[in-house]
């Protein structure tokens, strides 16, 4: 049986997955919280969040992939804007639902 | 001289100074290469294939070192491919770049696991599997004893790992393992292009440097293949210093 993903249904793992690669509880974890800017986020936590997401979610994540996922193109700034737990459970679920081959 | 029972395990071992490693292993003996990589699938097949092309058999897997399952699963799987290994050579590593009071602990933690804990959990499990005469390699840094710039995490953790080095010599002398890093000059990898003002620091560092170059992979290689042959019989504990002669200026 096919499971087509939602945001919602994904958006309370992505803020464990964040919270747990930051060492922070969830409860400091919103949907919208910037990682870099509020969450104190560097790459190297980026590169822990994308793993814990694989090994979540069953995924295979290529590097680069969720910043990619922000939009091309992006300033240091906008890239701190839209790295959120809402914005990485949005590229989850795209990978998600991609159809098997 | 080749073997075809010749098997070491490289961690890191698809890229960098792990992949020259690798190439430097597959054309000397022509045996088994088991390459432990972390991520970039294609760049690892990629180094297999050159492995292979080399008369070497490589075996590829993919492992976080940061996990303790991983690492188990990948000690798992060299045993599944082999019952002895020659070597294991270390140079799967992760840094940022940032200074000792800017450092987060989280990050201090993470780094020093992934560069010393997962090396001691690794020779842990397969320690069983080392011959009398097999040898270990781990990459260190100048960074251990000297302070780099923004460098603070990774030198405090091949401080650590060359400590561990020489704990590891004394435990596993008696049973005829060798345990020796290599702490290795500026060497320009796609990891080091990371280093901040990376290019004004190469041209620093080669005119500085008494045999005026910087290092390349296949230097290092060249030393990590003397560690692991019999020729460095009688060496043990120790850390090379492989840079060119910089530390000396």
């Amino acid at each position: 049986m096919n499971t087509t993903h939602s945001i919602d249904t994904v958006l309370a793992d992505v803020i464990s997955v964040v919270a747990q690669a930051l060492m922070t509880s969830t409860e400091k974890v919103h949907a919208d919280s910037r990682l870099y800017g509020e969450l104190g986020a560097e790459s190297i936590d980026l590169l822990d969040v994308r793993f814990r997401l694989e090994k979540q979610f069953a995924l295979s994540i290529p590097e680069g992939a969720i910043i990619r996922s922000l939009g091309p193109g992006l300033t240091p700034a906008e890239i701190d804007a839209a790295l959120t737990p809402r914005n990485i459970a949005r590229f989850v679920v795209s990978m998600l639902n991609v159809p098997a081959s | 001289m080749t073997d075809p029972d010749h098997t070491v395990l490289v961690t890191g071992g698809t890229r960098g100074i792990g992949g020259a490693v690798s190439l430097h292993l597959a054309e000397r003996y022509q045996g088994t290469v088991i390459m432990a990589y972390l991520q970039r699938h294609d760049d690892a097949m990629a180094a297999a294939r050159s492995v292979a092309a080399l008369g070497a058999r490589p075996v590829l897997i993919q492992a976080n070192l940061a996990y303790p399952d991983d690492v188990e699963r990948l000690c798992a799987t060299v045993r599944e491919h082999t019952t002895r290994l020659n070597g294991i050579v270390h140079c799967a590593a992760t840094t940022n770049f940032t200074t000792a009071l800017g450092l987060q602990p989280r990050h201090l933690d993470a780094i020093v696991h992934m560069n010393v804990t997962s090396l001691h959990d690794v020779v842990r499990r397969l320690a069983s599997l080392l011959p009398r005469g097999a040898s270990i390699v781990a990459l260190s840094s100048m960074g251990a004893r000297r302070v780099v710039p923004q460098y603070a995490a990774m030198g405090v953790a091949k401080a650590a790992l060359e400590s561990l080095v020489r704990y590891l010599a004394v435990d596993m002398g008696p049973a005829g393992v060798r345990v020796n890093a290599i702490a290795a000059g500026l060497v320009p990898t796609e990891s080091t292009h990371h280093m901040p003002q990376f290019d004004a620091l190469v041209n620093d560092v080669a005119q500085r440097t008494p045999l005026g170059r910087i290092g390349t992979v296949e230097d290092v290689a060249d030393v990590v293949g003397f560690l692991l042959s019999d020729k460095a019989a009688w060496i043990t504990g120790q850390v090379i210093t492989a840079d060119g002669g910089l530390t000396l200026t």
